[in-house]
């Protein structure tokens, strides 16, 4: 009787161990479960969150695009004044000598330096061009070009500008492009 | 025997708990943490990207004042940049700002003017906001300047007598003298001295020299005390002082500006040069490259004065004789 009454409880006792190791197994595999969907979460939220930063990133570009573009529009360097006051510019209107005058700096290796400081902060990898459109004459001036040679994205711009010949007093059509890489 | 395995069995299951809920509470901690942080510096991103825009724009079309409700962050700007939180973005060499170093407060002002000595060169874009009020001392020169200032600024025109009678609108204060009398001579209201030092500034403008003096108020002193001083060129300039408040700020746009007028110039030099050639054997237009080919540094203000009044000069014979112009 009595060792039959130690079997049992031995009996009991090892029934009572599996079962803690079966429960401690399902907490861990609850627990395994429970960390592979966080980490399944967490891999999705970085593939969005990546797709959303390159979409960003293309908006800042385009937006950069636009900047250089307007900055470009109001450059003082290029644009008609009222020889009566000095702060009266002409809005959309570029003095073609101003324009041949900027070109000219641009080419000359002695202004590198500005080009590279100055206009480099402002513009960064873009080619900026005017061409003469009407009435018809094969004059283009490029003002700024610096390209980058892996670029990825690319904008360019158009702007339709008066041109004024101080010479002659007189006025064409033409079209200022900027192309801005990035 | 049994009763014991019991109790290690309970207190094992609750050191396990204890420690899972330790390792999921760090877990989701830290990823409450790194998402806060990614939001900080998205929205420090979006204000500086907005900023550059608001800068573009401005900077682009003078005259205009633009009130910009901005979130109730600090902003600091300096000459050639502005931060947010940890986030810098870069003023390009060709934006010349002139702001207080911090900018606080739920509205922004932003202003541009257009620059030029004499032709166009530069739009001075100008920041500030409402909590900041502009005192000029009454004088030819200080309403010239009140007038120009626009309408949804926080300014006031005072007459030099009544300096003291000002009463404390919980503004920060900027004082703008026109050498009658110089600041640190100035009967003062004696509400500045419950206010911080860094609050209350003043500059002096002596247009005989063309010359702005800078000071700031020091409690100790009760009384304003003399930084530094800089040339100006042009009432834009003075306005830029003002809101800058600074020399250091003041001194590094000017600079900035001299530069652009040194590259601005030189179009111009090239462009009378080919005037030069067409012109040549009409004596009635004559053109020269001298007023342009001068030093554009701030130790040569006089030259480039002299350069402004020549140029005119030249201009109006020009315009006179049914010559080109040369700007």
């Amino acid at each position: 009787m009595k060792i039959c009454k130690k079997l049992h409880a031995q009996h009991y006792i090892k029934m009572k161990n599996k079962k803690a190791q079966i429960k401690m197994f399902e907490t861990i595999a609850v627990l395994l479960i429970f960390f592979v969907l966080v980490g399944f979460g967490l891999i999705f939220y970085m593939k969005f969150m990546r797709t959303s930063i390159e979409d960003t990133g293309e908006h800042q570009f385009d937006l950069k695009a636009i900047q250089t573009a307007q900055l470009v529009s109001f450059l003082p360097e290029l644009q008609c004044t009222s020889p009566t006051s000095a702060n009266i510019v002409i809005d959309d209107c570029f003095d073609v000598l101003k324009v041949k005058a900027l070109a000219n700096i641009s080419k000359e290796p002695a202004y590198e330096r500005i080009n590279n400081e100055y206009y480099f902060d402002s513009f960064g990898y873009s080619k900026i061009y005017i061409e003469n459109i009407y009435p018809y004459s094969p004059e283009n001036w490029i003002v700024y070009e610096r390209t980058l040679p892996n670029k990825k994205f690319q904008s360019s711009t158009k702007v339709p500008v008066s041109l004024y010949y101080p010479v002659t007093n007189s006025y064409s059509f033409g079209v200022l492009t900027v192309e801005v890489y990035g | 025997m049994n009763s014991k395995k019991g109790v290690i069995e309970v207190q094992f299951n609750w050191v396990f708990i204890l420690i899972a809920g330790v390792l999921i509470l760090l877990f989701f901690g830290s990823i409450v943490l790194k998402l806060k942080s990614n939001s900080d510096t998205t929205i420090s991103n979006t204000i500086l990207t907005n900023m550059q825009t608001i800068m573009a724009g401005a900077e682009v079309s003078s005259n205009t004042v633009t009130p910009i409700s901005i979130p109730d962050t600090k902003i600091e700007v300096s000459c050639d940049s502005i931060s947010v939180g940890s986030i810098t973005s870069d003023i390009t060499k060709n934006k010349i700002v002139f702001a207080p170093e911090i900018i606080e407060g739920r509205t922004m002002l932003t202003w541009s003017l257009p620059w030029g000595f004499p032709y166009h060169i530069s739009n001075f874009l100008y920041m500030t906001t409402p909590n900041f009020k502009y005192i000029i001392v009454d004088s030819t020169k200080g309403k010239e300047i009140y007038y120009k200032l626009p309408q949804g600024l926080t300014k006031q025109l005072v007459d030099k007598n009544s300096l003291s009678d000002l009463s404390n609108s919980g503004h920060k204060l900027a004082f703008v003298f026109f050498n009658d009398p110089e600041p640190d001579q100035a009967s003062l209201p004696y509400f500045l001295e419950n206010m911080k030092d860094n609050e209350v500034i003043a500059i002096n403008i002596d247009s005989g020299n063309n010359k702005i003096s800078f000071y700031q108020y020091k409690k100790s002193l009760k009384n304003f005390e003399y930084f530094s001083d800089a040339p100006y060129l042009g009432d834009e300039m003075i306005i830029g002082a003002m809101f800058s408040g600074d020399a250091k700020n003041y001194i590094c746009n000017l600079e900035k500006a001299l530069k652009k007028m040194e590259i601005v110039s030189m179009v111009y030099a090239e462009r009378t040069e080919e005037l030069q050639r067409i012109f040549h054997s009409n004596p009635s237009c004559f053109y020269t490259i001298t007023p342009f080919e001068i030093d554009y540094s701030l130790n040569n203000i006089d030259a480039i004065i002299d350069s402004k009044r020549d140029l005119e000069i030249r201009n109006e014979n020009l315009q006179k004789a049914s010559c080109p112009t040369l700007y």
